[in-house]
């Protein structure tokens, strides 16, 4: 049987709201696949070999804390350059900035060219996006402090909520398997779409077969939410 | 002058609210602030307070250590002005303090102003007076979509007094402790000794503060009693939980009572979160300068009552109704550790229709940072998912691998007495928020006068 090797990166430093959430989300959904999951919790003071893992998850933290991972991260700066056009990176919440040129002038893992800035007031908020990968819309929550000047290889269309800049409404950022998001959370759990193309891309790119299942708890409550908030499923 | 009629102001419009309840619905413990304020803005600097202003701030327990404190005191004979209904925030100040104010002298006519305050307006309220003693209980997640994270309340909590404020600080807490290296002025500590709950490693990786402030090392700890709150250090420099000035040991809480610095004293709750209310009021208290004796009378004595839900029956079973603080993880993690720790079969009501009643953001990722993995045990018979988080919450406990035919899911909340009644055995728990308990209660009732 296949095993699929999740990191969860810096997972005691930037897990702020509920991010562990997607890595149970991915979890469940590849073991109904019949695959084995394995997940390592990684961190800052032991080197971190990004190559023999197949998804790298990354989660949102507190400012202070995302400082600490920006220094430690950056000496991987030249191997995540390369992983980034072969690997599966799922990036929510604001240490998604660290993958841009730099933050507040610092420098950063600079594999996009978007730079970032605090800006006075949190932006806090209710999203609900489109995205072309998808028919049905993505649902999700943002708490951050920060904009990026992204509007390039956007994720999402903000139907509602806050995006890249005030200036756009493009929100996240999508190469090859990489996504980047502002949406924190559990974003995989509240949209079990996402997660299964995400998951059905990776097994299909390794030559395994996925099998669609549409009846889990995630799906009902994401419908169920989609069905409270009045929010349009797209081909409705 | 200005001050005199800002003070009459108040007066007034609480006099007119009380008389005027029925109509205007409002109990008036906060509209007279702001109609004060109005008048003049910077009312509550122009008072001549007390020799005691002590404020409790913190993610949880501040109400009930305020309420502790203000028995302590007034048993003592002390004239104590306090937040009694735990309206926090600046009207709901104002209001207080100038009604207790002489509009002529300007004098707050008490021995101690105490209050519970919100960390968001500690420092609106004490802008130029500050406070004398802070008491700060714990800093959690608590509302992230109204207060950001822990290290933004621990920065408000940070600017909110100065060097003449004695503080008096949870050592537990790694992210509270900072200030013991912090504060320029005077410090006391406490701290809950080895307890048997407690675990050498966390239950979940949800951890805040796991790295030293001082020198971004992670910190070792020897044991976590819940969430971050232990005993740490830092292998790499000086910062640590440390020796701590009043210590709570020996507790147990099935015959509620604990030692503090040798000596016996009594909780009024048999849970674990008493235990740190009545230390840091003890804490509090000793600093202000009470004797052993006269806080331990006051504790082991002339005992107050706790807060404890009445007490309701589903035929033979008994149903306790625990009010679990939404998007206050840890707040609910201790409902969860608490339920679990009970002897006999249980069963569970939990859910709600509205996240917050401050606002009406869909925040759902701090269900994520719940422990409901701990609901995985033997003793819980069933679990009823209710309100219209619902399958949310279902989805929730489905991640934490509790088994399909623990859960049920109450699409009308109509039949949940019958349902609850149907299927399931044991004790009773309700943990919900603020806008079920309300709807249960009425349940209950209803059952208990026959009306199923």
């Amino acid at each position: 049987m296949e095993t699929i090797r999740i990191a969860h990166l810096y997972y005691d430093l930037l897990n702020l709201y509920g991010e562990s959430g997607n890595v149970m989300a991915l979890k469940q959904a590849l073991e109904k696949q019949n695959v084995k999951v394995r997940i390592d919790l990684v961190t800052k003071g032991k080197p971190i070999n990004f190559k023999e893992y197949d998804i790298l998850y990354m989660g949102q933290g507190m400012e202070d804390n995302l400082e600490i991972v920006r220094k430690d991260i950056l000496r991987y700066k030249k191997v995540l350059k390369r992983l980034v056009k072969s690997k599966t990176f799922i990036i929510t919440g604001n240490a998604y900035e660290l993958f841009g040129h730099d933050i507040d002038g610092k420098e950063a893992l600079d594999i996009f060219p978007f730079k970032t800035k605090t800006v006075r007031n949190r932006i806090v908020g209710e999203q609900v996006y489109k995205t072309y990968l998808l028919n049905d819309p993505v649902i999700g929550f943002q708490n951050r402090n920060e904009i990026i000047d992204n509007d390039e290889n956007n994720l999402f269309n903000v139907i509602k909520g806050n995006a890249n800049n005030q200036n756009t409404h493009f929100e996240g950022i999508k190469i090859n398997n990489f996504y980047g998001t502002f949406t924190l959370g559990p974003l995989l759990i509240r949209n079990p779409h996402l997660n299964d193309l995400i998951i059905k891309n990776l097994l299909e790119s390794k030559g395994l077969k996925y099998h669609e299942d549409l009846d889990t708890p995630d799906y009902r409550a994401y419908h169920e939410y989609l069905k409270n908030f009045h929010i349009k499923a797209s081909n409705e | 002058m200005k001050e005199t009629l800002a003070i009459l102001v108040n007066k007034a419009i609480t006099f007119t609210c009380k008389v005027l309840r029925p109509i205007l619905k409002s109990d008036g413990s906060v509209t007279p602030g702001y109609y004060a304020s109005k008048v003049d803005k910077h009312i509550l600097d122009k008072l001549k307070y007390p020799r005691y202003i002590v404020g409790i701030t913190g993610s949880s327990g501040k109400g009930s250590t305020t309420s502790l404190v203000a028995h302590i005191l007034e048993g003592n004979g002390y004239k104590v002005i306090w937040n009694k209904n735990g309206s926090n925030i600046y009207n709901a100040a104002a209001t207080l303090i100038l009604n207790n104010t002489n509009p002529f002298t300007k004098k707050v006519n008490a021995d101690v102003l105490l209050l519970e305050l919100d960390e968001s307006f500690i420092k609106l309220i004490f802008n130029k007076v500050k406070l004398t003693h802070l008491v700060i209980t714990n800093v959690t997640r608590d509302q992230p979509a109204r207060n950001g994270h822990p290290d933004i309340i621990f920065k408000k909590i940070k600017n909110s007094f100065d060097s003449k404020t004695h503080i008096i600080i949870n050592a537990d807490d790694p992210i509270v402790n900072r200030f013991k290296y912090l504060h320029n002025g005077q410090v006391t500590t406490y701290g809950v000794g080895n307890f048997i709950d407690d675990t050498k490693k966390p239950i979940s990786n949800t951890i805040d503060g796991a790295y030293c402030p001082l020198c971004e090392t992670k910190l070792k700890y020897k044991y976590y009693h819940y969430g971050h709150i232990g005993n740490y250090s830092c292998p790499n420099c000086k910062f640590a939980r440390g020796k701590v000035d009043y210590e709570a040991t020996d507790i147990n809480l099935d015959k509620q009572f604990m030692i503090i610095n040798k000596g016996i004293v009594h909780l009024n709750k048999n849970v674990f979160f008493a235990v740190y209310y009545t230390l840091a009021a003890y804490a509090l208290c000793k600093t202000m300068g009470l004797t052993n004796k006269q806080i331990q009378h006051e504790l082991n004595e002339d005992i107050m009552d706790s807060k404890r839900m009445k007490n309701y029956y589903l035929g033979r079973r008994k149903v306790e109704m625990i009010e679990s603080k939404n998007e206050n993880a840890l707040s609910y993690l201790q409902t969860i550790n608490y339920i679990r720790n009970e002897k006999g079969t249980k069963t569970i009501i939990m859910g709600f229709d509205n996240v917050s009643r401050r606002y009406e953001f869909n925040d759902l990722s701090w269900l994520y940072d719940v422990d409901f993995e701990l609901l995985n045990d033997e003793s819980i018979n069933k679990i009823f998912c209710i309100g219209r988080f619902r399958y949310d919450v279902y989805a929730r406990l489905k991640h934490a691998h509790i088994p399909d035919d623990k859960i049920i899911l109450i699409d009308d909340l109509e039949h949940i007495i019958l349902e609850v009644k149907k299927h399931s055995k044991g004790k009773i728990y309700t943990m919900v928020c603020f806008d079920m308990t309300a709807i249960l209660k009425q349940k209950l009732l209803e059952a208990q006068h026959g009306n199923y």
